[in-house]
C-alpha cells in the first residue's frame, strides 16, 4: 500500500512540474495579474520599520500607480493610518501592516463604520488586494465599490475593543469577494450567555454580488459573517469558529433585495449562537430568499464556555422565510433545535444528518422532509401548515401538539425510532410504509380530530395497550395492508364514524421486548 | 404550444456555425426568439447569427462566465415559457430535436431536460465511446427519490443542449455565477431538490463530442475536480455515483480495444491524465495561483479570482 501511495505521489509530482514547465503560451497571453508594474514602496520613501509612520509615502505610491499596477510591501512592519484605494490598482503586501492604536473607534448601531479604515474604497472597481494587517478599526471599508477582491490575507484585529467594527465591510458594493483569508479577533470574546461585544468578521450591508470563500473566520466579538439587505451571496468553503454571536447572520431591511443566496460546504463550530440564522421577524410577511444551505457541518454552537445561550441551532435557523433548501448537511452537538423554522413558507430538507431536532413553529406553507436522519420532530403548540410531507426519514420521535391544523400530512416510508406518534389535528393524514416501534403506555399511534387518515403498508411494533388508537372525533379513516405487532390490542377503536379496516396482519397480546 | 427563446453563447463559432444555424432553420418546433450572447468573435460568427434572425448581445471576452453568460441572456431576453440552450458546436441531429425535448414539458412536475448528445462525424473511437456511455437512447426521467439509485447521477446533464421551464428556472434563482463549470448541475440539483423532475430525452439529438488532447483531458478533469472540490454539497445531497469511473474504463477499454487495440496506451494515458487532473482539482487550494491556472481548461476563471 506504502508503494502504491508512493507512485502516486511521485507520478503527481512529476506530472506537476511537467504541466508546470510545460507553460502553454496560448494560453498564458491575457494573464491579468502581469499586466502593469510592480511598485516597491521601499524604493519610494516608505520604511518598514515598524515605527514610522508610511502612511503617506504608501498613499502616494498608491495616487501614482496608473490601471494594471501593484502597489508591493516587502517584508517589513509598515505602521499605516488610512490608505485610500485607487481604481484598477492592485495592493499586495508581504510585510505586516499595523495601524496605530490610538485611532481606535467605537462601532455604534448610529455608527456602524470607523473614520480610520485601514483601507478606505469609494465609487472604485477593479482592486485586488493581499495583506497581513493588525488593526484597530476595519482593515477594508468599500463603499459603492465593484469588482474588490481581498484575497490570502490575514487580517487580526483589536480583541480588547469591547465596540470594535468589523474586518471587512461592504457597504452598497457589487461582484466583490473575499477568497483564502483568515480573520480573527475583532472585538472582545463573548464570556457571558447573556451578553456580547460588537465585532464581525465580516459585514456586508445593502450589497449584491458578493463571494466569501475558503476564509478562516474565528474569535470575534459578533457574528462571522453579518449580511444586511443584500443579495446574491455565496457563502461558500469557510471555517467559522469560535464567533460570539452567529457564525452566519442574515437579516431584512427592504425584503426584496434578500434574495439567492448559497451557504455551502462550510464549518461552523463553537459559534456561540446559531450556525446560520435567517432572521425576517420584524418585516412581519414571509419573503422567498432562494436560498440553499448544503453541505455544511456544524458542531457545538450555541454555548459560552459551556454554559447555553438562548441560540445554536445547527442547521439553520428560518424566521419569516420561504424558498429555502437545506441539504445534505451535518449537524452535531448543538444547542438549540438542528433546524428551528418559525412563519415560513415553502422550505425543503434533504439528506440532512443530526443528532438535534427539526422544530416547527406558527405557520407555514409547504416543508418537505425527505431522507434525513434526525433526533425528533417537534411542533409546537397552534401550529398551522398546508403541506408537511415527511418521506424515508429516520427520526427518532414525532411529537405533535394536540389541536394543530396541517392540510395535508404525508407521513411516508420513515422509521421512526420511538412512540407514541399523537396525530390530533385538522387536516388530512396519509401514514403509509412507517416502520414505528413504541413503548409507551398509550400505544404506537393515536389519531385524533384528523378529516380523512389512511394507514397503509405500515410495519408497527408496539409493547403495551392498544397499537393503534382512533378516536371517533378522526373521520375517514381506512387502515390496510400494515404489520402490526402489539402487546395489546392492535386498534382501539373509539366509534370513529365511516372507518375502514382492510387487510392487515396482525399479532396481538405478544409479549415483545421494548424496543 | 409553449413560447420558447433559444440562447447560444459564441466565441469564434468557425467552420460549423453556418451548419447548426441551417439545422436550427429547419426545426419544426417554432422558437420565439433566438439569442447569441457572444464574447469578441473575429471571425463571421455574430454576421451570420444576425443575417439568421439572432438577437445578438455583445460580452467582453474576459466576462464570460459559463453561469453568468447565460444568466445575463436570460435576463435580457425572459419572456418565455421554455429556456433553451445550445452550444456553438452542438449541430442538431434533425429537424425534430426541439420538438423532441419540449414534449418533455408536457409534463407539468418536469422542470428541465437534456438531450442526447451523438458523436460527431469524424469522431474518434474514445470521443465516440464517451458519448455513447454518457448518452443512452432510452429517454429517462429522474427526481429526488432516484438519488439512492444513481447519486450524482441523478442531476447529470449539460448545457450543450438543455431546456428550462421559466417558472421554475427562476424559482430557482438561475444559473450561479462565478462557476468554474457544472452551472447546469447545480441548477438541476436546486430544481430536483425543490421537488421538481428532469428528463433525459433520447430521442432528441445533436451531434457534439470532442477529440481531447491528453493534455486537454487533464485540464477538463482538473475542472472538474474543482468543481467538485466547491460544491461537495452536491455529494452531500445526491450522494456519489460509486463504481462509475471504474465502469466507464472498463466499458473504454473494451470499446476501443475491440476495435482498434493499438489505442489502448493512448488510452491508459487519458486514465492517468484523467485521475490525475481529477485529483489536483480536489486538492485545487493548496496549489500555488499559477498552477491553477496553468492546469485549468478555463483559464479566465482564474484571472477574475
Amino acid at each position: 500500500m506504502k508503494m502504491v501511495n508512493l507512485f502516486h505521489i511521485l507520478s503527481m509530482c512529476g506530472t506537476v512540474m511537467m504541466l508546470a514547465c510545460n507553460g502553454d503560451p496560448i494560453h498564458a497571453d491575457n494573464k491579468g495579474t502581469d499586466v502593469g508594474r510592480k511598485i516597491d514602496v521601499r524604493q519610494y520613501g516608505a520604511k518598514g520599520d515598524g515605527k514610522t509612520d508610511d502612511t503617506k509615502a504608501i498613499q502616494a505610491v498608491l495616487d501614482s500607480a496608473v490601471v494594471g499596477d501593484t502597489v508591493y510591501l516587502p517584508k517589513g512592519t509598515y505602521l499605516i493610518r488610512t490608505l485610500r484605494l485607487v481604481a484598477n490598482v492592485a495592493f499586495v503586501a508581504d510585510g505586516m501592516i499595523k495601524q496605530p492604536p490610538e485611532l481606535a473607534g467605537k462601532f455604534a448601531i448610529a455608527k456602524q463604520n470607523s473614520d480610520a479604515p485601514l483601507f478606505r474604497a469609494h465609487r472604485i472597481s477593479n482592486v485586488y488586494l493581499s495583506f497581513r494587517a493588525e488593526t484597530v478599526n476595519e482593515a477594508l471599508y468599500a463603499s459603492q465599490c465593484r469588482n474588490i477582491t481581498v484575497a490570502n490575507s490575514q487580517l487580526t484585529g483589536d480583541s480588547t475593543n469591547s465596540r470594535s467594527f468589523s474586518a471587512v465591510l461592504w457597504y452598497d458594493c457589487s461582484s466583490s469577494r473575499i477568497t483564502g483569508s483568515t480573520i480573527g479577533y475583532y472585538g472582545v470574546r463573548r464570556s457571558s450567555p447573556k451578553t456580547y461585544n460588537p465585532g464581525t468578521a465580516i459585514r456586508v450591508l445593502s450589497s449584491r454580488g458578493i463571494t466569501i470563500s475558503g476564509n478562516e473566520l474565528r474569535d470575534n466579538g459578533e457574528n462571522g459573517i453579518f449580511i444586511h439587505d443584500s443579495g446574491d451571496v455565496e457563502i461558500d468553503g469557510n471555517r467559522i469558529y469560535r464567533n460570539g454571536m452567529s457564525g452566519i447572520q442574515i437579516g431584512f431591511n427592504a425584503a426584496e433585495k434578500v434574495a439567492n443566496y448559497r451557504i455551502t460546504n462550510n464549518r461552523l463550530e463553537h459559534n456561540a449562537a446559531d450556525a446560520v440564522d435567517i432572521n425576517n421577524r420584524a418585516h412581519g410577511r414571509v419573503v422567498a430568499i432562494n436560498a440553499l444551505i448544503a453541505g455544511n457541518y456544524s458542531h457545538g454552537n450555541g454555548f459560552v464556555n459551556e454554559e447555553p445561550t438562548p441560540d445554536g441551532s445547527g442547521i439553520a435557523t428560518l424566521i419569516g422565510v420561504s424558498d429555502v433548501i437545506m441539504s445534505g448537511n451535518r449537524a452535531f452537538a448543538n444547542n438549540r433545535p438542528a433546524l428551528y423554522a418559525e412563519g415560513c413558507g415553502i422550505l425543503v430538507a434533504n439528506r440532512n444528518v443530526t443528532d438535534g431536532e427539526f422544530e416547527m413553529v406558527g405557520n407555514w406553507d409547504q416543508v418537505k422532509m425527505h431522507n434525513n436522519a434526525f433526533r425528533a420532530l417537534r411542533i409546537l403548540a397552534n401550529a398551522e401548515g398546508n403541506v408537511l410531507d415527511l418521506r424515508q426519514n429516520e427520526v427518532g420521535q414525532v411529537m405533535l401538539p394536540n389541536g394543530i391544523r396541517i392540510d395535508s400530512l404525508y407521513v411516508i416510508e420513515n422509521k421512526i425510532g420511538s412512540g407514541p406518534v399523537n396525530i390530533n389535528m385538522q387536516g388530512n393524514l396519509k401514514f403509509e410504509g412507517n416502520r414505528l416501534k413504541s413503548a409507551h403506555d398509550v400505544g404506537a399511534l393515536l389519531i385524533v380530530n384528523v378529516n380523512s387518515a389512511s394507514l397503509i403498508g405500515n410495519h408497527i411494533n408496539n409493547t403495551k395497550n392498544a397499537a393503534i388508537t382512533i378516536r371517533k372525533t378522526a373521520y375517514n379513516i381506512f387502515i390496510d395492508s400494515n404489520f402490526v405487532t402489539s402487546g395489546g390490542t392492535w386498534l382501539h377503536d373509539f366509534g370513529s364514524p365511516d372507518i375502514k379496516i382492510g387487510n392487515n396482519q396482525i399479532q396481538e397480546h405478544v409479549e415483545t421486548t421494548a424496543p | 404550444m409553449m413560447n420558447v427563446n433559444l440562447y447560444i453563447p459564441t466565441l469564434n463559432a468557425g467552420d460549423k456555425w453556418p451548419e447548426l444555424l441551417r439545422a436550427l432553420n429547419r426545426q419544426t418546433y417554432p422558437v420565439n426568439r433566438r439569442v447569441v450572447i457572444d464574447s469578441g468573435s473575429t471571425d463571421e460568427t455574430v454576421e451570420r447569427a444576425i443575417a439568421a434572425g439572432f438577437e445578438v448581445i455583445k460580452i467582453a471576452k474576459a466576462s464570460f462566465d459559463h453561469g453568468g453568460t447565460r444568466q445575463l441572456a436570460i435576463e435580457t431576453y425572459p419572456q418565455a415559457e421554455v429556456y433553451v440552450f445550445l452550444t456553438q458546436d452542438a449541430i442538431p441531429a434533425d429537424e425534430s430535436m426541439l420538438m423532441n425535448i419540449m414534449v418533455q414539458f408536457n409534463d407539468p412536475q418536469i422542470g428541465m431536460a437534456y438531450g442526447r448528445q451523438l458523436p460527431r462525424a469524424g469522431a474518434t473511437l474514445m470521443e465516440t465511446h464517451a458519448r455513447l456511455f454518457n448518452y443512452p437512447v432510452r429517454t429517462q426521467v429522474r427526481s429526488l427519490e432516484d438519488a439512492g439509485k444513481y447519486g450524482i447521477k441523478t442531476i447529470s446533464c449539460s448545457n450543450s443542449f438543455a431546456a428550462y421551464r421559466s417558472s421554475c428556472f427562476l424559482e430557482a434563482g438561475g444559473f450561479p455565477l462565478g462557476t468554474i463549470m457544472g452551472e447546469d448541475v447545480i441548477m438541476a440539483g436546486k430544481l430536483l431538490l425543490k421537488g421538481w423532475k428532469m428528463a433525459y430525452v433520447g430521442d432528441a439529438c445533436v451531434y457534439h463530442s470532442h477529440d481531447y488532447t491528453i493534455r486537454e483531458e487533464f485540464e477538463r478533469y482538473f475542472d472538474i475536480g474543482v468543481f467538485h472540490s466547491d460544491n461537495r454539497w452536491i455529494f452531500e445531497s445526491f450522494g456519489r455515483a460509486d463504481g462509475e469511473g471504474f465502469r466507464y474504463a472498463k466499458s473504454e477499454i473494451g470499446y476501443v480495444g475491440r476495435r482498434n487495440p493499438f489505442l489502448l496506451p493512448k488510452i491508459f494515458c487519458s486514465f492517468i491524465a484523467k485521475w490525475l487532473g481529477y485529483k489536483l482539482g480536489l486538492v485545487y487550494r493548496i496549489l500555488p495561483k499559477d498552477f491553477r491556472r496553468a492546469f485549468s481548461m478555463y483559464k479566465g476563471y482564474w484571472d477574475r479570482l
